[in-house]
């Protein structure tokens, strides 16, 4: 009798694993890859306003794995900068994302990085690629800061662009890297 | 519910349609719409699996109470839920076998090394090639390096051209061009980094470019002019590898970089799809199950229909109408058939009905007529079988009416008298054939009372058998009163016969007496005197008798007047003052009048007490206990007395003339007691009481 559950437990341990799926997998969110984002400054120039903050983003084995597969990895960074107003409505003065991308490249054996401007760079090394993308520049424009114009700032891995098959798990921990939304007053930043 | 069901069942299949087709549309699946319509098909299959589980405890519940259908119900629910499960399960594990065992097979050894070697094969020829650039790039940075100043332009056109390299620039370590050849002039040169100058200070530094799907090689080698060896002066080839080999490397590394994120997404591939198969497979088989239930219904309704109608029909319920569904199938048939039958039995039935209730009613006339006979009516059959009797029967015979006789013979054991009527019977039955009326007179004992009862017995013949009615009356009170009537014949009669020489005989003697009186001797006349004087004594007794005789003869009419009750008892008393015996009587509560024969009903009191007095001589404290009562429409007097009683031979036959226990007196004063209250169309009894003594009650109807 044993002999055969366990037969049929190995016949069907997928169906163990589907059951498994929901309850277990996604609650789970061990060794999640994580994004942090710090030093936050914004300096005039003559493009403009510019935000600059440091990035860290630390990958996980199975991410790293992932990668190494050459599955893309795409990062969107959300910038949204608001006036906000006692007596009216908020306004928004600065909304917009902008996206770099990792990617392993089999057949140079290096890392390729498309940046947040459209260039691709490679590297033989991981950590050298996220050396690269450590400090990150954006301008923001000619934007008028009030004395509660606040910003918030974050940076997602866009699961949308991941293999079809693996956006079914896209809340699983693996896949759900972000930094969340780092918000804070212009005022206090610098 | 039913259309409830069926639209869930119909729900689940275009939910099933939906998911197959979602399996098929790979940018369905990956999107959010895709675990929306997961999460609303695991919503909808516990909602059918609720359904179903309060279709199920209904079902359970009808059966419990043993609903007409139900059982049928279950089990057609259980045949197609069996026909959908076993070979949806069947298609499902094989499914999922076939499933898991096509996504394992994509992912095989010799796909995946064949794939690697594919992509080894591209980046050896990009080796190669960077190789070979290495090789051209020294060769060319030496022989610019041993070339004149002015020279060097012409040069490297002429080694770019010998080398078949598309561009070739000599810069500084500072990024500045120092000269260019290109195959295309237009082209604007990208400069290298700094980073890639300083890799390649010491030696030769190569990199391999993709730009849009173009793969470039750039190298850049250290140049030492011959003028000046520390001038930090460098040469960038930049070759494109051949667009077939580039499109083929870059194809392979697109098909290996496929093969493993579908090699990495294995188990999520396997989870999807297994996952919508078992989701279809429950949706399939409870939106079928659901289904069964409404089909089953469908199924069962007319059978349980059909079922509870033989039910009601079984009852006695032909009214039962199964409504037609306008089904034209054997069902439909079936049940118009019923229909059919059913009204046919019903008009039978009340056909029947009617014929039943005149039959009960010529039965209950018939009884009626039994019930209301003077004359006691027993049938029999040939074995004396008794098969029916009306209650006059058990009147005549003094018995209990909840008494029931089977058989003729058990009548005797009742009385032993009764043995003469069966016999006379049992020969009239044991003829077997038509016997016209027989009837014979029989004296019975019933009840201390003779009675005499005349047997009628009849044979008629029904379905082949005969059958004997026995006509019983009681003709005691008429044989009684054919007695009376001759008695009263006979009296008027002796009456007239003997009335009539009586007066000569009186006159005769007292002549004789006046004649002979002068002529004979003292002793002589003293004789005729003592002669003359018994036959006139005689007379005078005889004319007594005589009289009586015509009292008791003659026809009778009344003389009718209001009379108060209690004066007249009391008028009565008052002759009696001064007998020895004590009279006591209880009168009547305030006043009564009744019209009734004062005369009459007198000598009535007074021979009943005269009687009462003559038993009462030899009783110590004699006494006679008078009472009236009225009950309804009737007057009853009671006379009792405490002396010796009616002597038992005598009781039955008192009021008969000439029958009396006295040693004198003629025997008719209760006769015409008798005939006095038969006048008044009353009722006398004489009965002796336990106790002792005598008791009189008679009954006289009042008219108001």
């Amino acid at each position: 009798m044993m002999v055969f559950i366990m037969n049929y437990l190995k016949k069907y341990k997928l169906l163990l694993k589907l059951l498994l799926f929901f309850n277990i997998a996604i609650s789970l969110n061990i060794n999640a890859s994580e994004v942090n984002l710090s030093n936050f400054k914004i300096e005039n120039n003559v493009d403009g306003q510019e935000l600059f903050f440091e990035q860290d983003i630390s990958i996980n084995n199975n991410l790293f794995q992932a990668i190494q597969k050459g599955i893309p990895l795409k990062f969107d960074i959300n910038i949204k900068v608001t006036n906000f107003k006692k007596f009216w409505f908020n306004e928004i003065i600065f909304d917009d994302k902008f996206s770099f991308e990792i990617k392993y490249r089999n057949l140079l054996k290096k890392y390729q990085l498309k940046n947040i401007e459209g260039k691709y760079k490679y590297f033989s090394d991981i950590e050298k690629l996220k050396e690269n993308i450590n400090l990150i520049k954006i301008n923001l424009g000619y934007l008028v800061f009030l004395e509660d114009t606040r910003i918030e700032v974050g940076v997602t891995l866009d699961s949308n662009q991941l293999p079809k098959p693996l956006q079914i798990n896209r809340r699983n921990g693996t896949w759900n890297v972000s930094s969340g939304t780092y918000a804070m007053k212009v005022k206090e930043i610098n | 519910m039913r259309y409830l069901i069926t639209a869930f069942a119909f729900v689940g299949i275009g939910l099933l349609i939906l998911l197959a087709k979602s399996l098929a549309n790979s940018d369905l699946i990956s999107s959010e719409s895709f675990r929306l319509l997961l999460i609303f098909n695991v919503i909808f299959i516990i909602g059918l699996v609720l359904l179903i589980g309060i279709q199920i405890y209904r079902l359970f519940r009808n059966i419990k109470k043993e609903i007409v259908g139900s059982k049928l119900t279950l089990r057609l629910v259980l045949s197609f839920g069996l026909m959908v499960i076993i070979p949806v399960s069947v298609v499902y594990f094989v499914s999922f076998n076939f499933l898991t065992k096509s996504i394992d097979s994509w992912f095989n050894v010799k796909v995946e090394s064949a794939l690697e070697g594919g992509l080894s094969l591209g980046q050896k020829t990009l080796d190669i090639l960077m190789k070979d650039i290495e090789l051209k790039s020294k060769s060319i940075a030496f022989s610019l390096g041993n070339t004149d100043e002015n020279l060097r332009n012409n040069q490297l056109i002429d080694l770019r051209e010998k080398f078949a390299i598309f561009q070739a620039i000599i810069i500084d370590n500072k990024n500045n061009i120092i000269a260019i050849s290109s195959e295309n002039s237009a082209n604007i040169p990208q400069l290298p980094p700094a980073d890639d100058l300083i890799k390649a200070e010491g030696s030769f530094y190569g990199r391999i470019l993709d730009d849009n799907g173009k793969i470039f090689l750039k190298s850049l080698s250290p140049i030492k002019f011959k003028e000046d060896i520390t001038k930090k002066v460098y040469l960038e080839l930049t070759q494109p590898i051949p667009l077939a080999i580039s499109n083929l490397a870059i194809s392979v590394e697109s098909v290996y970089e496929e093969y493993q994120q579908l090699a990495y997404s294995r188990t999520s591939l396997k989870i999807i799809y297994s996952l919508t198969l078992t989701l279809v497979l429950l949706l399939a088989i409870l939106s079928a199950v659901a289904l069964s239930f409404v089909i089953s219904r469908r199924f069962s309704s007319p059978i349980a229909q059909l079922a509870e109608a033989t039910v009601a029909v079984a009852k006695g319920n032909f009214k039962k109408v199964i409504p037609d569904q306008g089904k034209k199938d054997e069902l439909g048939m079936l049940v118009n058939s019923f229909n059919s039958m059913t009204a046919q039995l019903n008009s039978a039935t009340l056909s029947s009905e009617k014929n039943r209730i005149k039959v009960e009613e010529a039965r209950k006339f018939l009884d009626s007529i039994l019930t209301n006979l003077s004359s006691g009516i027993i049938v029999i059959k040939k074995n004396l079988e008794i098969i029916q009797t009306n209650i006059e029967f058990y009147k005549i015979f003094n018995l209990a009416v909840k008494r029931q006789f089977r058989n003729l013979n058990d009548f005797c054991h009742i009385n032993d008298e009764y043995l003469n009527l069966i016999h006379f019977v049992s020969e009239f039955v044991k003829e077997k054939k038509y016997v016209k009326t027989k009837s014979k007179d029989f004296k019975f004992n019933i009840n201390k009372n003779e009675k005499i009862i005349r047997l009628q017995i009849k044979s008629i013949k029904e379905s082949g058998e005969f059958i004997f009615i026995l006509l019983i009356d009681d003709i005691t009170d008429v044989s009684e009163a054919q007695r009376h009537q001759a008695w009263s014949e006979v009296a008027r009669r002796l009456a007239h016969e003997i009335k009539n020489p009586l007066t000569p005989i009186q006159l005769s003697a007292e002549r004789v007496e006046s004649r002979l009186k002068d002529k004979l001797s003292v002793e002589d006349l003293q004789m005729l005197q003592r002669s003359t004087q018994t036959i006139v004594n005689q007379v005078e007794s005889l004319k007594i008798m005589v009289n009586e005789f015509a009292d008791y003869a003659r026809t009778p009419k009344l003389k009718k007047e209001d009379t108060d009750i209690n004066e007249f008892i009391q008028e009565i008393l008052d002759l009696y003052e001064s007998s020895k015996v004590r009279i006591k009587y209880d009168n009547v509560k305030g006043s009564l009048i009744v019209s009734l024969d004062k005369n009459k009903l007198r000598q009535v009191f007074i021979n009943l007490i005269e009687n009462s007095i003559d038993a009462l001589e030899s009783t110590k404290k004699p006494l006679i206990y008078i009472s009236v009562i009225k009950r309804m429409k009737t007057l009853i007097f009671k006379i009792s007395d405490n002396g010796p009683g009616v002597p038992s031979e005598l009781i039955n036959r008192v009021f008969e003339p000439y029958v009396t226990s006295k040693t004198k007196g003629t025997g008719l004063g209760l006769a015409i007691v008798y005939k006095i209250i038969d006048e008044h169309n009353g009722d006398i009894k004489i009965l002796n009481d336990k106790k002792g003594g005598t008791l009189v009650t008679f009954k006289i109807p009042i008219e108001s």
